[in-house]
């Protein structure tokens, strides 16, 4: 009787004899790489692969309880969140993958253009990965429109009103993804196919020519200085390179794959776990009007870029600008594909990247602060400062209730407490005098509407006073450089 | 598999189990939305529709402090309800029930109004019930004609004789004035005789005024007295 081992082997023995298992695995899994191509630098597009086929085994789970209508996809979330035992974890990987997912493939296009592996042969690597990336990008956000709170429901507002600028074809794309003119019982579904069938399908598509072109042309050789890239003859240094230093990806260089695809699931997990799912901030309900929402973290910048360019920047912005970028990216293995590899030797391309990061960042933690946002409950809600109401005289204190009442808090901080849209208000009597802040209450202006209409003498006299009060202590308030030319009436004498 | 490794298994499963159950992560009932009109528990209540006037802490806000049991003793609740769903016509009591164009409904008035009293209404002591209370609405008969003397009697020496408190903020103690102009036109303009005889009664304590027992003469103030002085300030209004 053979043991248990040699009984496997002789299964998989009569399987192999049928379909070359082994064969394809060594074709595939085993093929040459270069040594130093077995470098922590090179771990990041095996670690979004990571991601990704964590998000199938998290979506099929979650996809067992989400009802994918509109009536009951906020409620099957909440279900998630509070009854069933550990939906809120499960949310919480899917979410934290995706995070975790588009922050490793932004890392690894980022290696990619800083190693120049787009270059020759790997042009169109580079472009199915563009593709995979903006598909990525896709399923994140349609992943958000999921949720169907108050965040789903007004980005794909925002989405649907960028895809509408499109010229002579906005109005039908805006029909086929919203399934009508506006959101409506179909524009769920919709999402909820793209995001479920469409978009994994077609990833799964680009991942398996992505790594088939990583198969014929090579695994990029790690750049050295002074080794330019020439069609002619590159083929055949690329052999030489894996027949001096040529290791099999599996078993000899995979290590380092292994222990960093261990740490980005230590990683979601671990958020997961101490920070949890996004909490769903109200159901996609266009009523209610106490929300301020915002897009998660990749389209932040996205966000804060449209709130802060002037309106009639957008159509031109959405209409040339994006496509532009987007061909850009596509673009970069056909403007150079040829030449010095290494970043030392490229100082434009790593300031380029450097720019491009940090225009994102900047522009995300904006989308992240808003403070173009009114705060909508300020006035009744953010207390004026104690310090600012001690010691002030009755009219100041009904001058500093007209500032909450009238919903001045709204847009203006005290102590920065409060909206940011306008100037913080702590220090204002330093920098106007009397007569400019009345002037400022009652026209307006600098993207102040005027309040003259609707606030009573009294209420301007009170609330002017009030801010005259508000200056550091030992620091004088602003006053007029002259003396007026004629005495105002009453004060002859003075 | 022996019995020993399956319970070693079992147990770790178990503390798995049981350790996810309590992890920071997990979304607290606190956390769950809820429409703005659901909320009924006093503390979220206040945060977002009243302190902003009012303070943080029920004191030291622009408005009236509501952590004063003496001024809730003196209102009543049914009469504090009343205030916050209608509101305070002419000053900056703006209407909160939903009926009125206010943004609370009926039940989340009747919640802030019991929260107030809760957690700020004491019941007075002997001694402050000895000195009774003066009626809380101003009545039609007051004379305003001896306010004056009232004010020069009780309110003068902080707030001025002229009622227009000190002429510059650095005079304030160096005269004992501390009081501000509470006769300045524009200040009249904007309050009610009723805030004005709250003020009376139930001073400012938070800010350093007296309620009616305390004056700076000393005895607490007579009831006609309160009733003169405010039409007395009534009739200044321009």
């Amino acid at each position: 009787m053979p043991g248990l081992a040699e009984r496997a082997r002789r299964t998989f023995g009569w399987f192999d004899d049928r379909l070359h298992l082994k064969a394809i695995f060594d074709s595939t899994a085993g093929h040459p790489i270069p040594r130093r191509s077995a470098s922590w630098w090179y771990v990041f597009g095996s670690g979004t692969l990571v991601c990704f086929i964590l998000q199938i085994v998290t979506g099929i789970c979650l996809a067992l309880v989400y009802v994918p209508s509109p009536n009951e996809a906020y409620a099957s979330l909440e279900y998630l969140n509070y009854e069933q035992n550990l939906g809120w974890f499960l949310r919480g990987v899917h979410n934290w993958g995706s995070v975790f997912m588009v922050g490793l493939m932004t890392i690894h296009m980022i290696q990619v253009f800083l190693f120049g592996a787009y270059k020759y042969p790997r042009e169109l690597t580079w472009v199915v990965g563009c593709v995979l990336f903006l598909l990525t990008l896709g399923a994140a956000f349609t992943g958000q429109i999921m949720r169907f709170d108050q965040d789903a429901y007004w980005g794909l507002q925002i989405g649907v009103s960028i895809a509408a600028r499109i010229p002579f074809v906005g109005e039908s794309i805006v029909h086929l993804l919203q399934g009508g003119p506006i959101i409506g019982a179909e524009t769920l579904s919709r999402f909820f196919s793209l995001h479920v069938f469409v978009l994994p399908g077609l990833l799964i598509g680009g991942i398996v020519v992505h790594l088939r072109l990583v198969l014929t042309r090579g695994i990029n050789e790690f750049p050295v200085e002074g080794q330019e890239v020439a069609p002619e003859t590159y083929a055949a240094e690329y052999e030489e390179l894996l027949e001096k230093t040529g290791i099999r990806f599996f078993p000899d260089g995979v290590d380092k794959d292994i222990v960093f695809a261990a740490l980005v699931l230590f990683g979601i997990v671990g958020c997961a776990a101490i920070l949890g799912p996004p909490i769903p901030n109200g159901p996609a309900d266009p009523t209610l009007i106490n929300t301020a929402p915002r897009p998660d973290f990749y389209f932040l910048s996205l966000f804060a870029a449209f709130a802060l360019m002037p309106p009639y920047l957008e159509d031109f912005v959405i209409v040339y600008v994006l496509p532009v970028m987007v061909l850009g990216l596509f673009a970069i293995p056909f403007l150079s594909n040829v030449g010095e590899k290494h970043p030392r030797r490229r100082p434009g391309a790593v300031i380029a990247a450097t720019l491009a990061m940090t225009t994102l960042c900047v522009m995300a933690w904006e989308g992240l602060d808003s403070d173009w946002s009114p705060h909508m409950d300020a006035w009744s809600g953010t207390a004026v400062p104690t310090h600012l109401v001690e010691g002030r005289t009755p009219l100041e204190l009904q001058g500093a209730l007209v500032l909450q009442v009238k919903q001045c808090r709204n847009c203006h901080a005290l102590d920065g407490s409060g909206g940011k849209r306008g100037p913080d208000l702590s220090n204002v009597a330093t920098r106007l005098t009397e007569d400019q802040l009345v002037r400022q209450v009652l026209q307006g202006g600098g993207n102040m509407p005027a309040y003259g209409k609707n606030l009573t003498p009294a209420e301007v006299t009170a609330v002017v006073a009030f801010m005259r009060t508000l200056h550091p202590r030992g620091q004088l308030p602003a006053r007029d450089s002259a003396p007026p030319a004629v005495p105002a009436s009453g004060t002859a004498g003075s | 598999m022996t019995p020993s490794r399956l319970a070693v298994g079992l147990a770790a499963l178990a503390f798995v189990w049981l350790g996810c159950d309590s992890l920071p992560g997990k979304p607290t009932e606190a956390e769950r939305y809820r429409r703005p009109s659901e909320i009924l528990d006093f503390e979220s209540l206040y945060a977002v529709n009243c302190a902003g006037c009012h303070g943080s802490e029920g004191t030291l806000g622009p408005a009236r402090p509501l952590a004063d049991s003496l001024y809730l003793e003196l209102i009543g609740r049914e009469r504090m309800g009343r205030v916050i769903a209608e509101g305070v016509p002419g000053t900056a009591m703006p209407t909160f029930l939903d009926a009125n164009g206010g943004t609370l409904t009926q039940a989340q008035i009747d919640a802030v109004r019991d929260g107030l009293f809760e957690n700020w209404w004491k019941p007075p002591t002997k001694a402050a019930a000895r000195k009774q209370l003066p009626g809380y609405a101003q009545p039609a008969a007051a004379r305003a004609a001896r306010g004056g003397d009232a004010f020069s009697k009780y309110c003068a020496d902080c707030h001025g004789a002229d009622g227009l408190g000190p002429e510059a903020p650095g005079e304030r103690k160096a005269n004992g004035k501390k009081g501000g102009a509470v006769l300045d036109p524009n200040f009249l303009a904007l309050v009610s005789d009723q805030m004005l005889r709250t003020a009376v009664i139930a001073g400012r304590t938070d800010l350093g005024m007296p309620d009616w027992r305390a004056t700076s003469d000393g005895g607490p103030m007579t009831e006609p007295e309160i009733n003169d002085v405010v039409a007395w300030m009534s009739e200044r209004r321009p």
